[in-house]
């Protein structure tokens, strides 16, 4: 009997060993090469916005689908950080406590996409900040086996993610 | 075996297996995280290096000068090696350590492109010498010497300026080069043979090219005759004369101007043989502008329309007589698209680009792209084979200001090929120098068309990154960065438009941006760069603001002192464009691009106004001997005092002597009896005319051509004594002979012209002349009866010619007479 215990037990470990291990350590690496590719694509997209000065459909539309090959879903936030030049443009300025030389106001992603939707391509101008972050929205297969494990996860927990950001440099046109 | 143990058998097996895996794919992702990290600070780097560019040319007055220009593409190509070497975390004295990893960074300008690159050269190291200052006082310079003995080495440096050239050879004669630019703007030089001329001519020529059909212009002859006299005026009549002409004051002043007197100023941009040839031209009426069809009037007119822009033309009076204080365009009604343009610089951009466009048009539009040449002549094989003509931009098919245009694809082309050429050239040259001993051979990356076409169009910068290790891979990259914020080139969209709105707030517009007004026809557009507002310091250490010189004067003359940015167009950038333009909007937007352009800094632009100097002389072939060729009454070139139409009056081939006639009379000679001594018989009285007559002719005589000269009608026998017959004279026998007897078209002086040949007619001394139209003779009787009498007609000098005197050109027609040469 309990020589039977002790094999339920073995073969249970042996399971978990053989088996759940070297999944978890392969999702793992699955996830490690995701994060890689949505880190690489998100910075070569939001390179590519600075560098021209415009996001344009055809290049989001790769962007998402580049997401998409590493098997899991995810949410794209994109946020715009737009230049008011005009506050600077004064010439004399009334007061000597002023409010700043470069205001910001920002449009987010639902706008952005609005623009995009319409017209394909969304324009910005040089001294604009382009950021977009990206998260995994699915359970990757990693996150499942961890939680079979130890439960840490929780709502808004994400295991692949990735952000990049900088000042658009070209007056897209 | 017991399960047990199969289980620790799979564990020992497979955690190493686990682990080395999981290792390995651990590094890779590293790897791959660290080549990500090279890529964005690579990309930064390069953003700070053509942003540094970007502010040092904005911000300094002379950078569009070709070594200002050097010294702002040097700070920028340091900027970016040391942003990267700091984002590397070398910091910034280790930056050294960097340069073996860049094997190149092409810098790519208006009309050319630098290449920053190791190269071998000399080191130098510097030493003090003694020199002598102004005064002669010793002092001590710091200069740069060879070691001893010579030591090179590798050195990361600017290679010299490469323009973007290409060698074109069509036939046997023409081999030209042009220089393109990031737009329309070409120069062209070398050799050309022009359509239907035998001989190949040295040219160099720059202008925008387009589309000739687009632009058109009114050109006001007069007053450019009106420019054009002045200028000579200037030389010839005491200071400050013409300041208060008027247009007709001036021109009648040339026409009746000693312009020998030319020859021999210096300052006056003729040569002599070009002086020579313009005065030979210029006698008949002395309108210049009529006198196109010689290469070196073309020369004196381009040079003279250039001077007009360059200085903006000094006060020409209203044709009216009126002096009116403003300058007068000699150019009016230009056009471009149909749309007249108001603008001077644009009116300028229009007018030199189309006086180009039709020379290109007339010399060059039977290249083809398949005639572009290597530097050792043979065909590019990039172009082989392609019957394109590219600079034929008068068909409708080609215009050169559109994207899509056979000259602008072609352009873009060459630029690539040069560029990739010497790009090429300097990373073999690195591999070289840096990795002659490695096991692996770096090579240009493969640009994608998207990227070349953005270092085609605008000012870009394209670093080269290679050879880091990452983990045990080797990291390479490239990264293209262009820049439209800047002095050097301009684009439509870079120019932005000024309105007021309602409530009188000012905005600056894109041309398309519904917000823009566009019910009036001079809006005005300004690029870009201009609307930048400039933040310095005053004493007290505030910030002072300052808009740059255009806008202040804008700002200045409408009272408004604040411009803002739509916030349609310019802040946001995503607004709903005008789908159809209206003429206003084009008008503003063809008047902003042209002046823009207009005011761009041109390296070669000099070789228009140095068309003068550069000029050359075509080869002289010499026909024959005057008398073998020429006929009887046929004209030549001689020019004497102003003086230059002639015609063949007789001539004697056996000593090749040729006796000249001026067509007309070359003035009006009053003869007075109370001068000719009278009184003292009919011997003095002759003695004294042929004396008056001679002087006038002598003042036609050229020491170079003529041998002597003499008045028409010389022959003792005839003219003395009474009733001598006219027609017996032997100089009226050849006039009648080579029909130049009359002289009813071209004399402006008199009714008739003086014979040397005196007659008496019992008491009355007369000398003989003969009418205009050649039919009647006359005797005009000076002395008759104790009376003196004045009589007034005009004098046609004969000239002898030089017996050594060659035709080198012409046909002998009024319009082509034979050109003579010694």
């Amino acid at each position: 009997m309990g020589d039977s215990l002790i094999t339920v037990v073995a073969i249970m470990v042996a399971a978990i060993l053989m088996f759940v291990f070297p999944m978890l350590s392969v999702a793992e690496r699955n996830d490690d090469i995701s994060q890689i590719a949505v880190q690489t694509a998100t910075v070569e997209f939001v390179d590519n916005i600075r560098a021209t000065g415009k996001l344009e459909s055809k290049d989001y539309d790769a962007y998402v689908q580049k997401l998409a090959a590493t098997g899991n879903s995810y949410d794209i936030e994109v946020e715009r950080k737009v230049l008011d030049e005009n506050p600077s443009k004064k010439l004399t300025w009334a007061e000597s406590k002023k409010i700043g030389e470069n205001v910001y106001y920002s449009q987010y992603t639902s706008q952005i996409m609005d623009e995009l939707n319409t017209k394909g391509e969304y324009l910005l101008k040089e001294g604009d900040i382009i950021s977009v972050s990206v998260k995994n929205t699915n359970t990757t297969m990693s996150q499942m086996l961890r939680n079979f494990f130890y439960t840490v996860t929780g709502q808004g927990t994400y295991q692949v993610f990735a952000k990049h950001a900088g000042m658009v440099l070209l007056n897209g046109n | 075996m017991k399960i047990q143990y199969m289980g620790i058998i799979f564990i020992i097996i497979m955690m190493p297996i686990i682990l080395v895996l999981s290792a390995y794919m651990q590094m890779q992702v590293d790897n791959l995280d660290i080549a990500l990290q090279y890529d964005t600070k690579l990309f930064e780097a390069t953003l700070d290096g053509i942003q540094a560019f970007e502010l040092n040319t904005v911000n300094n007055r002379f950078s569009q000068v070709a070594d200002s220009l050097k010294r702002d593409v040097e700070a920028g190509i340091n900027t970016f090696i040391t942003s990267m070497s700091n984002n590397l975390g070398f910091g910034g004295v280790n930056n050294e350590y960097l340069l073996p990893y860049i094997p190149a960074v092409l810098f790519t300008l208006y009309d050319g492109y630098y290449i920053y690159a190791p190269t071998y050269a000399e080191e130098l190291e510097e030493t003090e010498i003694e020199d002598t200052d102004i005064d002669g006082k010793p002092i001590k310079v710091t200069t740069e010497v060879s070691k001893n003995p010579t030591v090179f080495d590798h050195e990361n440096m600017l290679k010299p300026y490469i323009y973007y050239t290409t060698r074109y050879k069509s036939g046997q004669k023409t081999d030209f080069i042009v220089n393109y630019t990031l737009d329309n703007y070409i120069i062209v030089y070398g050799n050309i043979q022009a359509n239907g001329k035998e001989n190949a001519e040295y040219v160099t020529r720059s202008g925008f090219l387009s589309d000739p059909a687009n632009i058109s212009y009114t050109l006001d002859k007069t007053k450019l005759d009106t420019v054009l006299a002045r200028k000579i005026l200037e030389y010839i009549l005491p200071p400050r004369t013409l300041d208060n002409m008027t247009q007709a004051q001036i021109l009648e002043n040339f026409r009746t101007a000693d312009l020998t007197r030319l020859k021999n100023i210096d300052e006056v941009s003729l040569t002599s043989e070009m002086g020579a040839r313009l005065f030979e031209t210029m006698k008949n009426d002395r309108t210049i502008s009529d006198m196109r069809n010689d290469d070196i009037l073309d020369a004196l007119f381009d040079s003279t329309i250039n001077e007009i822009f360059e200085n903006d033309v000094d006060k020409i009076p209203a044709t009216d007589g009126n002096i009116i204080d403003e300058t007068i365009d000699v150019f009016s009604d230009v056009k471009y698209k149909g749309l007249s343009i108001n603008d001077s610089d644009a009116k300028r951009y229009y007018i030199k680009s189309l006086r180009f466009t039709n020379w290109v048009n007339n010399n060059l539009s039977n290249i083809e792209a398949g005639d572009a040449v290597d530097d050792m002549g043979n065909t590019l094989t990039e172009f082989a084979g392609s019957d394109v003509k590219i600079f034929k931009t008068d068909d409708g098919k080609n215009d050169p200001e559109k994207y899509d245009s056979e000259f602008t694809q072609h352009r873009m082309n060459c630029i690539q090929l040069s560029i990739q050429t010497n790009l090429n050239t300097a990373i073999a040259q690195y591999n070289v120098e840096f990795f002659q001993e490695k096991t692996y051979n770096l090579t240009m990356p493969l640009l994608n068309p998207v990227e070349w076409n953005e270092i085609t169009n605008n000012i870009s910068m394209v670093t080269f990154f290679q050879g880091m290790k990452v983990g045990n891979k080797v990291y390479n990259n490239y990264v293209v960065v262009s820049s439209n914020k800047n002095k050097e080139t301009i684009n439509t969209d870079d120019i932005y438009y000024i309105n007021t709105d309602e409530v009188g707030r000012t905005y600056y517009h894109k041309s398309d941006c519904p917000y823009l007004k566009d019910d009036t026809n001079n809006v005005l557009g300004l690029k870009n760069i201009d609307y930048d507002v400039y933040k310095d310091e005053d004493k007290e250490k505030n910030l002072v603001y300052s808009f740059n010189d255009r806008i202040t004067e804008i700002c200045n003359s409408t009272s408004i002192d604040e411009i803002y940015g739509c916030y349609h167009c310019i802040v946001n950038r995503n607004y709903e464009p005008v789908e159809n333009l209206n003429n206003n909007r084009l008008k503003a937007i063809y008047t902003a691009i042209a002046k823009e352009k207009n005011n761009l800094y041109k390296v070669n632009e000099y070789y228009n106004v140095d068309i003068l100097s550069t000029y050359v002389a075509p080869p002289v072939t010499v026909l024959g001997t005057l008398s073998e060729i020429a006929k009887l009454g046929d004209y030549v070139t001689y020019t004497s005092n102003g003086y230059s139409n002639w015609r063949i009056l007789s001539k004697d081939t056996s000593v090749n002597k040729v006796e000249i006639i001026s067509d007309g009379s070359v003035q009006t000679v009053s003869l007075a009896g109370r001068d000719l001594s009278t009184s003292s018989g009919f011997a003095t009285f002759t003695e004294k005319v042929r004396d008056i007559l001679q002087n006038v002719a002598n003042y036609y005589l050229d020491s170079t051509y003529s041998a002597n000269a003499r008045v028409v009608g010389s022959n003792e026998d005839a003219s003395v004594g009474t009733g001598a017959q006219d027609t017996d004279i032997p100089d009226v026998a050849k006039m009648q002979a080579s029909g130049t007897l009359s002289t009813n078209n071209n004399d402006a002086y008199s009714s008739g012209y003086w014979l040397l040949s005196t007659a008496r007619d019992d008491d009355k001394y007369n000398v003989m002349y003969i009418t205009q139209d050649g039919k009647t003779f006359g005797r005009g009787t000076l002395f008759a009866g104790g009376t003196n009498y004045t009589k007034e007609y005009g004098v046609r000098p004969i000239i002898t010619l030089n017996n050594e005197v060659k035709v080198v050109g012409g046909s002998g027609t009024q319009k082509d007479p034979w050109q003579l040469s010694l």
